[in-house]
Formats: C-alpha cells, structure tokens, sequence
C-alpha cells in the first residue's frame, strides 16, 4: 500500500462502519424476572401497562418517555393504578439491554431485570450446495422462519438454481423448501440455529434490502453477481450478533491471513465453505430436523412472495 | 462584450455518449442538494456532462476537509469552466445523519459553496448502490469499507463515456492532469496551438540543458 493510501485509510479510519449496531426496542411485552405472573407491555402509543397473567384487561397504565441524551432514561407518568416503575416521579435509567432483556436502575438503586416474552418461535437456516452449476458450485443463501400459532412464515434470498444455470433474488419456495431438511453428502451444508425475534427482524431487514436490490435493478455489483451473495450472507450472519456474541462468527474480512476463505476461493465457492465453517463453529447448537419437523408445516410455509 | 463571452453564456447542451451505461449504472435516484433543490442523479447532474464526484461527510474532521480544500484549489484553476462543462458533486456517505442543512453549513464554513459544486444526501439505500457503482474495486474487502471509497476521485465524462479515478490526496497538478484525461476531444486548431506552444518549450529546454525535460 503506497503511503497516500495510507495516510487515507488513517485519516478514515474513524468512519463507523456500515454494520447495524444493537438498537434499543421496548415495543413488546415483557416480565419481571423476579415475578412469574405479571407482564408489562409497551406499545407504540407510549403507553406501558401492567397485565395480569389471565388477561383480564390493565392493572395499571402510564405514559411513558425515552430520553436518549447521554445515559436513556425512562420518564413514566401514571395514568391508571399506582407507580409501575421506581417511584413513578424520578426518571429511571436503563443501565444496559440487548435483543431480550432490559435493566433498569431506578431513583431508590434497585436493579430491576425485564426480559422479553415472545410466544414466536424464530429460526435461520444456512444452506448452501456445491456441484449444480457449469462452475460446479451451486445454491447458496440464508432460510429465515417464524413459526407462531397462527401461521409460518418463511424468507429466502440469495443464489439459487433456476433450472440448473445460477439466479440470484427470492428463493422460490419450491427451491427453498428442497433444502429445508439436512444434506446427505459433502456437496451440501446445512446450519440451522433457534433465533430471537429482534435477530429475525435485522437478518429480514437485510434480506428485504437485498429482495429491492433485484427488483429495482440496482444490486451492488452488476457483472460479479456472486459478489453481491458474499455481501448479504455476511450481512445476514453478522446482523445476528449486533447486541450480544449470540452466534460464533468466521471472520469474512478478506484480511490475509486471518481470512483464509476469500484467500482461498472464488467468490462463487465463498458462501458455501463460509456456511460449512459456521457450522464447524456452532455445530452444537444446530436445530436437527426431527426438533424442526414438529414445528414446521411445509404446506403453510410455501408461499412465494 | 467579446464573441467569445457572448457565445460562452449560452447554457451548453449536454448529450451522452451512446456507449454510455446511462441510468442502468449511474442510476436516477432522487437526491437532494445543499440548496435543498431535488435531483435526479443521471438526468440532472451527469447526463452527457464532464464531472467530478467525492464521497464525504459533514461530521468529518478527519480527511473529508483536506479533501475539500485540495478540490477548492482545483475548482479556483478551472473556475472558468466551473458549472459550465465541469461540475464537482461531494455526496455523503451518512445520509441519515446529513440534512441539506448539514451540508450547505459544512460547504459554507469551508467555503466551498462554490459554482458547478453540489453537496448531495439522498436515500442511505440510493447512495450505496451509487458508491458501489461509481467507486467498485469488485473486492467486498476494500467496498466495504467506505473510507476506501472516500479517498478517490471519480472522474467521468458522459459526453465521451470516459471514466478515470484519482487519489483525492494527490497534487493539484495530478487531479488536473486527470481531468484533462476527461476533457471533451479539442479541435485540430486547438490542438495544433497548444503543440506550437509545448514545442517552443521543448526547443527552450533543449537550448538551455541539452536535453528535453517534462514540459
């Protein structure tokens, strides 16, 4: 690297980089971890209630306001029933939060721990296959599913096999659900990893972008079509540790020696070998079909969008 | 008024090339100016025109300033043809963060509300695919990385379908020597002066220390 170069990289070096960072969403229904039966809900309309256990309707209500100068703090102003946090006058501060949990620190000190209840059950599914195109490499992209009681939904962008030549967009759900049960030989990967909502969120975030990108004609390499999959499958996995080390991540930096992945292979092989590290990695916590199979109803999840 | 001011006041017309890739790489998105005016990214400010295109951001204290300041010099040396067949366009890379505002404060405190300059935010997902686009080493290591981006000049002519990049840190001399390489064709009496003109040169040079120096 000439020394220009350099003096650039330094001088820009304190750019933040384009990664999402971990965002603080109270929208949603939480619990005490020091109470089983009450549940605390915050809506868009900057309302928190309390909720009995049973449902049967507010305890109690309050206004609520997130400052978020330099330390966030929640400002409450009861509208029904007694002070539902702190002693509900004092602001009270969020001493840390990630995807699942928040803790407060009210006026009085006391640490109190909510964490997120979510009746969704959430998935991703890394696959990918070598050997179906003329290059023999093959289908490679990320499956994301939610799973409630009502319906499944399921998302998939990335390379895949359009009558044997490489497409790159929205999986079809006659593509996706091939590749919804575990490789049988070496020519196929497969990670699958149990995720919470807000990592849901982010990865779809990602996937949705990556969906406009081919619709609108405007995907980030026109002629190295591969390249714009090592991008999104990056962004997809990355996504999932933006609050906490959730998942254990190869670092695809394209930093020699450090990345031997990109040093290695062509962008078109990248993804594959890129999802059998990650399942190397996080092999124990991968989601086995048969824990899958009694959750997923391939009839309702195949619907292409 | 001479012929040559009263000719030069025309508002030129500007035609693309027909080998250029046009909106289908360029793209047309919707951005803004520091002026708060809306523009469409190829209709408005590179269809058929010469121009010079940076990466920066208002927040910046870093090199986006030193950036800056290199292209005010550049931009007093060509002021003659400044918004006339040259433009300079400085596009955020934190267009979330930049307002138009932002933008016309940081041109304005750096003095660089110049003419034929534009200081553009948009949409985080239009601005992306245009530094993509423009700025693409096809290597996800180095486009990633937006400083990398930051620290090159794109220079195109649309007119010609020339396309050229310099270090946004190189000399004065080297950014105008790059432009030039983007210049619209001259005509054969133009050309014909200016080798009379470096001939003269040369044999000075020769005259003086027997050999032809870069002139």
């Amino acid at each position: 690297m000439r020394i220009p170069s350099l003096i650039i990289c330094l001088l820009f070096s304190f750019i933040p980089t384009l990664a999402q960072q971990c965002q603080l969403n109270l929208d949603g229904t939480w619990k005490d971890d020091s109470s089983t039966k009450t549940l605390y809900r915050f809506d868009a309309g900057k309302t928190l209630s309390v909720i009995a256990g049973d449902n049967t309707g507010p305890l109690a209500t309050a206004r609520y306001a997130l400052e978020e100068s330099q330390s966030r703090q929640i400002t409450l102003t009861s509208t029904k029933g007694g002070p539902i946090l702190g002693n509900g006058k004092d602001p009270v501060t969020i001493k840390s939060f990630d995807d699942t949990s928040i803790t407060f620190l009210t006026a009085d000190s006391n640490v109190i721990r909510w964490t997120r209840v979510d009746p969704n059950r959430y998935f991703i599914t890394l696959v990918a296959r070598n050997g179906e195109f003329y290059d023999s490499s093959g289908s490679a992209f990320p499956i994301l599913t939610r799973i409630s009681s009502l319906e499944t939904v399921t998302d998939a962008v990335g390379t895949y096999s359009d009558v044997g030549t490489s497409a790159f967009g929205r999986v079809p759900a006659k593509t996706y659900i091939d590749f919804m049960h575990e490789p049988r030989s070496d020519s196929g990967v497969m990670l699958r990893l149990e995720i919470n909502g807000a990592q849901y969120e982010r990865a779809l975030r990602v996937l949705q972008i990556w969906d406009r990108r081919v619709k609108e004609n405007a995907l980030l390499y026109q002629y190295q079509v591969p390249l714009n999959n090592i991008i999104l499958i990056k962004a997809v996995t990355e996504t999932l540790n933006a609050c906490t080390d959730a998942v254990k991540l190869y670092k695809l930096n394209y930093i020699h020696p450090e990345d031997w992945i990109s040093d290695n292979y062509s962008p078109q092989f990248i993804p594959f070998v890129y999802f059998s590290e990650l399942k190397k990695l996080n092999g124990a916590r991968h989601v086995r079909d048969e824990e899958f199979e009694h959750l997923y109803n391939p009839s309702a999840a195949m619907v292409d969008k | 008024m001479k012929r040559r001011e009263l000719f030069s006041i025309t508002k030129p017309s500007f035609h693309p090339h027909p080998a250029s890739p046009g909106v289908g790489r360029f793209t047309n998105a919707l951005l803004r100016t520091h002026e708060n005016k809306e523009v469409r990214f190829y209709d408005d400010l590179i269809r058929g025109k010469q121009v010079v295109v940076n990466f920066m951001y208002a927040e910046c204290h870093g090199a986006c300033p030193l950036v800056t300041q290199s292209l005010i010099k550049v931009h007093r040396a060509l002021k003659n043809r400044m918004g006339r067949d040259l433009f300079f366009y400085s596009i955020t890379i934190k267009p979330d963060d930049d307002s138009p505002a932002a933008l016309e404060h940081y041109a304005r405190t750096r003095r660089a509300n110049l003419p034929g300059w534009s200081f553009l935010t948009g949409n985080a997902f239009d601005i992306e695919t245009i530094r993509f686009r423009l700025f693409g080493m096809n290597h996800p290591g180095f486009d990633l990385d937006a400083a990398m981006h930051a620290g090159t000049l794109r220079i195109i002519n649309d007119g010609t379908n020339c396309w050229t990049a310099v270090e946004a840190f190189a000399s004065q001399k080297a950014i105008l020597k790059h432009i030039s390489w983007a210049d619209p064709p001259k005509s054969y009496t133009d050309r014909l002066l200016e080798s009379r003109v470096r001939q003269t040169l040369i044999d000075k040079d020769v005259k003086a220390y027997g050999y032809r120096r870069d002139v």
